[in-house]
């Protein structure tokens, strides 16, 4: 029994009560829904903007504390409002156009940055029954979606008419396209489990084992290539901070700096979210609702991205290639041909 | 080969999972930090802070005779004394100026004074708004010897006796 | 199981590409102070590198013309900030040389403890910048807690934390004030566990052993003909210490190794760097047990007048051997000041190191070799 009622309830009598709202004024079902659509965005991008701010606040005060420091302590209790000013600070502050830049592209390039990570949001599994978007190929929605983020950043790095941006965007481009290949494959293996490429059914088929258990390599190939997908250390060769100052965003600031930060974080969070999806079972667990045991799970993956990031140094890039193509690829490979010997053995 | 392979691989992720351990080890240490204008650590004795010239309670003024060996010792020229003399003769400083911003904090000053009237206090938040200020008249100050912050040279009398 | 090595570029079939110029610093976090490098890449790859520098000159050598020998002292401080001790030595021995003074052996005693600290506060802090430099920010918050622990017995014993203006003409300015024998031993006993925890968290982990191994590697012939010296030397398997080779001061009255490691590569110099930590660990710990009762100043006029002549003293410093020359004229000025520095000698190897090498790699050979600007710079 649930202490709480069904997200998903709440979810469909909204929507009942905006079409409805929509025929009882005359106007088309469509148009109900249509609105619903937008608020539907719009509230998800407002929840972006909170799940950024604190997961940069939890990456500030876990990292501190992994490193004997105290973190923001000054805005609000133990800085739990430092966000919120560094938000104002960065909309408030000129973004300035370097002269040796290519003006519409550095201008569209975070936006698009962002948009990747943001398209990915809406077809996540936040509890049972519950997606902004319910689509039957939902994974293959989410890997396809991520794919122009690396088209923003090698933009970002090409237009700022910056050297380390460009170096940084070059390096992003390059390993984005070779950690993807094990990502996905990585993820072969729970789909020929499940059978299916729909979010919803993946948990659903792990209502007694969670994945991770059957699928330990798969995840660990996950795991490396979210780190690596997401140019978080020790995979941060794009941004490098020691070898290329910032990397491709070295010459944003301002608001459009601020939305790589939010892409950063977003697709961290997204690829948390996938993971605790795939691997941990999602939504599943006993007694509380649906989405704080989805919550809690991402939040045990991203405390693994905090972790790594502040433990370990950085790899080369050349390093970097080797681990994707000589170690994860036929790791993943490996997964997908045991999984599959295995299943056709038990039929 | 393929044994090796697999040590290897197994040495590489144990010692990815002790750096994590040292982390996370201290994740639940208390922090190093210390908050500083709310705490604040305390000076060892000998500390290094705004040059003084404190008053002697004995004779209720400076101990300084205008010697001129703390101006002349100073490498950064921070010391400016207007030599006076008083009714019985006797040299004394009548205007005691320190460039505060040009002070290296070295101490060479207080070391050389042979009267002991020099010392460093521990008073080290000197920043201000206006240059003007960093001209210090030190015979305005009225911090006199013995006080907590005094403690770091030795007496004129114990000369270069090894302290305590 | 080999796969077919790429061709070299320049027989790789004709595409027309060009090399960019790259200046890195004298802005730059990987540079650790105001200096440039004049990077050509070709992709990822360096095709060349120029080191230049002269941002943070400051005439320390003509600065000393100006003024007295005790009043130099302080100066010294401000050319290797992190081993103001060894800096501060090395002026006083070659004063000391100029005048024959013979220093009291409390105070050599002295001398040995703070300088010794001094070298292990440097290679903390050289260890912390070497982690953050290949990505892993953590060993520097750790290195710098430890490193605030040796900062605050100098606190205790000279009353500042870096510009130390500690060694005097003939000693030291001050006796031990009392606890700090005491202090010093809780900080040692604290130490000795450290290399393990830095070896746990960097030393042996495998991205870091994979970022440093064979990277950068030094040949002893250019190490020699380059005057290389210091750990960057030892790490190219040369067993030059001038606390052994060339004792000074109460040196040979001390059980330590001089490290070494034959490989030349970035690991070698870094494992040579923390294992002369354990080593400066060793050193303080004795010199803190058989500390002689004594003077710590040997009689020196006020007036500091050294005969005409000429003098030349070197120590080794924490990076290598740090020298001074001072020509004097018999008045209480030199005539001529020589600083000889080990980061500017290091620098030297640098085009020879650099050609060649990924940008990734660029950042670790600078760690390894350890520099401090404004020492080149002086």
């Amino acid at each position: 029994m649930r202490l709480f009622p069904e997200t998903a309830e709440w979810i469909r009598i909204s929507r009942e009560w905006l079409v409805g709202l929509a025929s009882s004024l005359g106007l088309a079902p469509v148009v109900g829904e249509a609105v619903g659509a937008v608020v539907l965005m719009l509230a998800l991008f407002g929840l972006c903007a909170v799940i950024v701010m604190v997961l940069v606040y939890g990456e500030r005060k876990i990292s501190a504390h992994m490193q004997a420091r105290l973190g923001p302590m000054r805005v609000g209790w133990h800085g739990a409002l430092q966000l919120i000013a560094d938000t104002i600070k960065l909309v408030i502050k000129e973004s300035e156009i370097p002269s040796a830049a290519e003006r519409g592209l550095y201008r569209a390039a975070p936006y698009l940055v962002f948009v990747a990570g943001f398209l990915a949001l809406i077809a996540l599994p936040w509890d049972r029954g519950v997606a902004p978007v319910q689509l039957n190929v939902g994974l293959l929605y989410l890997l396809a979606v991520g794919t122009p983020g690396v088209l923003g950043i090698l933009i970002a790095g090409w237009s700022s008419g910056n050297k380390y941006s460009l170096l940084g965007g070059l390096r992003s481009a390059a390993q984005m396209i070779s950690f993807e290949v094990p990502l996905v494959l990585s993820l072969l293996g729970v789909v020929m489990l499940a059978q299916t490429l729909d979010l919803q059914g993946l948990v659903a088929a792990q209502a007694r084992v969670p994945y991770i258990l059957l699928q330990p390599i798969g995840f660990l190939v996950f795991l490396t290539s979210a780190v690596a997908e997401t140019n978080r250390n020790p995979f941060d060769i794009p941004e490098a901070e020691s070898e290329l100052t910032a990397g491709f965003h070295t010459e944003y600031g301002g608001i459009r700096f601020a939305y790589f930060y939010l892409a950063e974080y977003v697709n961290m969070f997204v690829l948390s979210m996938l993971g605790a999806t795939l691997f941990f079972g999602g939504w599943h667990g006993p007694w509380l609702p649906g989405w704080f045991w989805m919550m809690a799970k991402t939040g045990v993956i991203l405390f693994l991205f905090y972790w790594f990031r502040w433990t370990f140094p950085r790899l080369r890039s050349d390093q970097l290639m080797d681990l994707s193509w000589k170690v994860l690829t036929p790791l993943a490979f490996i997964n997908i041909l045991v999984t599959g010997l295995v299943l056709v053995l038990i039929q | 080969m393929l044994k090796q392979l697999f040590s290897e691989s197994w040495n590489a992720g144990a010692s990815l999972v002790k750096g994590l351990w040292v982390t996370l080890r201290q994740l639940f240490v208390r922090p190093f930090t210390v908050q500083y204008p709310e705490e604040r650590l305390s000076w060892p004795a000998r500390s290094r802070g705004r040059l003084v010239l404190p008053k002697d309670p004995a004779i209720g003024k400076d101990r300084c005779t205008a010697c001129l060996l703390c101006q002349r010792t100073c490498p950064n020229h921070s010391i400016e004394i207007t030599v006076a003399t008083n009714e019985a003769g006797k040299r004394y400083a009548g205007d005691f100026l320190h460039h505060l911003d040009r002070c290296t904090f070295c101490g060479l000053c207080t070391e050389v004074c042979p009267f002991d009237a020099l010392r460093m206090s521990h008073e080290h938040e000197l920043a201000v708004w206006d240059k003007a200020l960093l001209k210090r008249h030190l015979q305005a100050e009225t911090l006199a010897f013995g006080e907590p912050w005094d403690g770091g040279l030795p007496q004129p009398a114990a000369g270069k006796a090894k302290e305590a | 199981m080999n796969p077919s090595p790429m061709p070299p570029l320049d027989q790789a079939p004709a595409l027309a590409t060009e090399t960019l110029t790259l200046n890195m610093g004298p802005q730059h976090p990987s540079t650790h102070g105001a200096m440039r490098l004049i990077l050509k890449l070709d992709g990822e790859r360096v095709v060349s590198a120029q080191p230049d520098f002269g941002y943070v000159h400051r005439g320390m050598e003509k600065m000393a013309e100006a003024l007295t020998y005790p009043q130099y002292i302080y100066l010294t401080d401000r050319l290797d900030y992190l081993s103001s001790i060894l800096n501060e030595w090395s002026f006083c021995l070659a004063c000391e040389t100029l005048a024959g003074i013979q220093v009291p052996r409390r105070a050599e005693y002295l001398r040995v403890i703070t300088g010794e600290l001094c070298r292990l506060s440097s290679h903390l802090v050289w260890l912390g910048s070497m982690g953050m430099d290949l990505g892993a920010f953590t060993p520097l918050t750790y290195t710098f807690r430890e490193r605030e622990m040796i900062l605050d017995l100098f606190d205790l014993l000279c009353g500042q934390r870096m510009t130390f203006n500690y060694l005097r003409i003939g000693g030291v300015s001050r006796d031990l004030p009392a606890g700090f024998a005491d202090q010093a031993r809780k900080f040692l006993r604290y130490f000795e566990r450290l290399p393990d925890v830095y070896d746990q968290i960097l030393s042996d982990n495998a991205i870091f052993l994979q970022r440093m191994r064979g990277v950068g590697v030094l040949d002893p012939a250019i190490a020699r003909s380059h005057a290389v010296t210091g750990p960057s030397l030892r790490g190219s398997g040369m067993a030059l210490d001038l606390r052994r080779s060339e004792p000074y001061s109460a040196y040979p009255e001390f059980q330590f190794d001089v490290v070494t490691r034959a490989d030349g590569d970035a690991l070698a110099r870094y494992q040579v760097r923390v294992e002369e930590m354990k080593q400066s660990a060793r050193i303080v710990a004795q010199a803190l047990d058989g500390l002689p009762e004594g003077e710590v100043q040997a009689k020196v006029p006020r007036v500091f007048k050294p005969p005409v002549g000429e003098a030349y003293a070197r120590v080794e410093s924490s990076r290598g051997i740090q020298g001074f020359y001072l020509a004097s004229d018999g008045t209480v000025k030199p005539t001529r000041c020589r600083i000889r520095v080990p980061s500017f000698a290091n620098l030297s190897v640098l085009p020879k190191l650099l050609a060649g090498v990924k940008v990734a790699d660029v950042v670790a050979i600078l760690g390894s070799l350890d520099f401090i600007v404004p020492e080149i710079d002086r």
